[in-house]
């Protein structure tokens, strides 16, 4: 059940994200909501899943809009891996969590994608992802996690078969 | 068990990091046509954000009428201060409207390049992330589609395709970062190199030589086999000296605004002229 409320709620995101979405930029910039979930999803299933759930929301983006394909996917999934590992030692119920790690996971997100440029030779002009892109998306990723976790934490902590409870079982 | 377990995740991870790094390079590649299976997914996406996007379109024009209705004493009070202004200005209009005439031809590719055939797309939606320019639009290969083919508006150049498929295709825009188109100063006939940039804005080189002066229309020139000779690109607004004098940069105003983007042409040559040249990255 959990994986489908998982799935359509990247998959409703997404379409939002490529087109509502647009119009609601600050500064040119919008929230990466998707990161936001993939992070707040991984906090609640654990790594294997989270990173899973980061893999299929990246690859998504990146096969209708990327040029290559791949590198959100890449992000997304290491993203959800790291903060699933993390997980465990941390208190969910708190609200620093998810933005701590949204933080984290934005800085990641962005790190991957200028290695990336810079392999590939597109130019990066870093100076300006660090005035404008990484700072202005880090606030707003970071303020929409603190809003959105605790409706997402209610979504997927209701449905009786979460996938977190069957890996706690497993092990 | 619990390392096993914990070992076998890292293990997992690295192995699809691994296959996804090789999916990067191998799609970085110079690719016309995307996949099966990327273009399965684009399929059943495209409607949900088209019919969005035109809804959200709606939305905004209704909107910006409503708005209208509560201001129209004032509008009308400063309209009549214009007026007499307006009328001052009949001469400067006779001018822009000559311009106006001459930028019309410059852009009437039907008349003018018999050899171009105009698929009107829609745009379907746009790349949700921040740094990256890239849209798709409903037309595909079955439409004629192809990659390298040009897309216009009827105010001036956007970009071109990148990759199709089919029933979408994706479009980089000039002010991308990964965009370049070689150009010509209509005035002066200087060519040079307009790029796109992380900030989404027009910046290019041109000789140290060149006369150019800000107003002056840039258009493509036709050299790296994309973009054909001609197409409106947009205005030198800023002109500046390098320090090492070599080159002249420029900025420019695009003649689209971006942003607003709603209906595009593709061009296709009838001809079906080989594209090379020009690659993305």
């Amino acid at each position: 059940m959990s994986w489908w409320v998982i799935a359509l709620m990247l998959l409703v995101n997404f379409i939002l994200q490529s087109t509502v979405f647009q119009y609601i930029a600050i500064m040119d910039i919008m929230p990466d909501f998707a990161l936001v979930i993939v992070v707040a999803v991984s906090i609640l299933i654990g790594n294997r899943r989270g990173a899973v759930v980061g893999a299929t929301a990246g690859i998504i983006q990146d096969i209708v809009y990327g040029k290559p394909v791949g590198i959100t996917a890449l992000s997304y999934m290491l993203a959800g891996y790291i903060v699933g590992e993390y997980s465990g030692r941390v208190f969910k119920e708190r609200l620093v969590v998810p933005v701590f790690f949204t933080a984290g996971a934005t800085l990641l997100k962005y790190f991957i994608s200028i290695f990336f440029n810079y392999v590939l030779g597109v130019p990066t002009g870093i100076p300006v992802y660090i005035r404008h892109y990484i700072p202005v998306e880090l606030i707003y990723n970071c303020a929409v996690s603190a809003l959105l976790y605790r409706a997402l934490y209610l979504v997927l902590n209701r449905s009786t078969t979460l996938p977190r409870v069957r890996a706690k079982k497993r092990r | 068990m619990v390392r096993f377990y914990k070992n076998r995740s890292i293990i997992m991870v690295a192995v699809a990091a691994i296959i996804i790094i090789v999916i990067i390079a191998l799609t970085s590649m110079d690719r016309g046509q995307v996949s099966g299976l990327e273009s399965i997914v684009g399929i059943i996406i495209r409607p949900a954000t088209q019919a969005l996007t035109r809804v959200v379109d709606s939305i905004r024009s209704s909107i910006a009428g409503l708005a209208e209705i509560g201001s129209l004493k004032n509008t009308n009070q400063m309209l009549n201060q214009q007026l007499i202004v307006l009328r001052a200005q009949v001469r400067e209009i006779e001018a822009l409207r000559q311009e106006n005439q001459r930028l019309r031809e410059m852009l009437d590719f039907k008349n003018t390049h018999p050899e171009f055939d105009l698929i009107g797309c829609s745009i379907a939606g746009k790349s949700p992330d921040n740094t990256s320019g890239i849209f798709i639009i409903n037309k595909g290969i079955e439409n004629g589609v192809l990659k390298n083919m040009p897309v216009v508006t009827s105010r001036g150049l956007v970009g071109r395709v990148i990759e199709t498929a089919n029933g979408w295709a994706k479009v980089l825009p000039l002010n991308d970062q990964r965009s370049s188109v070689s150009i010509l100063v209509n005035r002066t006939r200087d060519t040079g190199i307009l790029k796109g940039d992380i900030s989404f804005e027009l910046t290019g080189s041109i000789s140290p030589e060149a006369a150019i002066v800000e107003g002056d229309d840039v258009v493509t020139s036709g050299m790296g086999g994309i973009y054909p000779k001609g197409l409106y690109v947009g205005k030198i607004t800023g002109i500046s000296t390098g320090e090492s004098q070599l080159l002249k940069t420029i900025r420019v105003e695009p003649a689209v605004d971006f942003d607003k983007l709603e209906e595009v042409f593709v061009l296709r040559h009838v001809e079906e002229l080989p594209f090379e040249g020009e690659t993305i990255d």
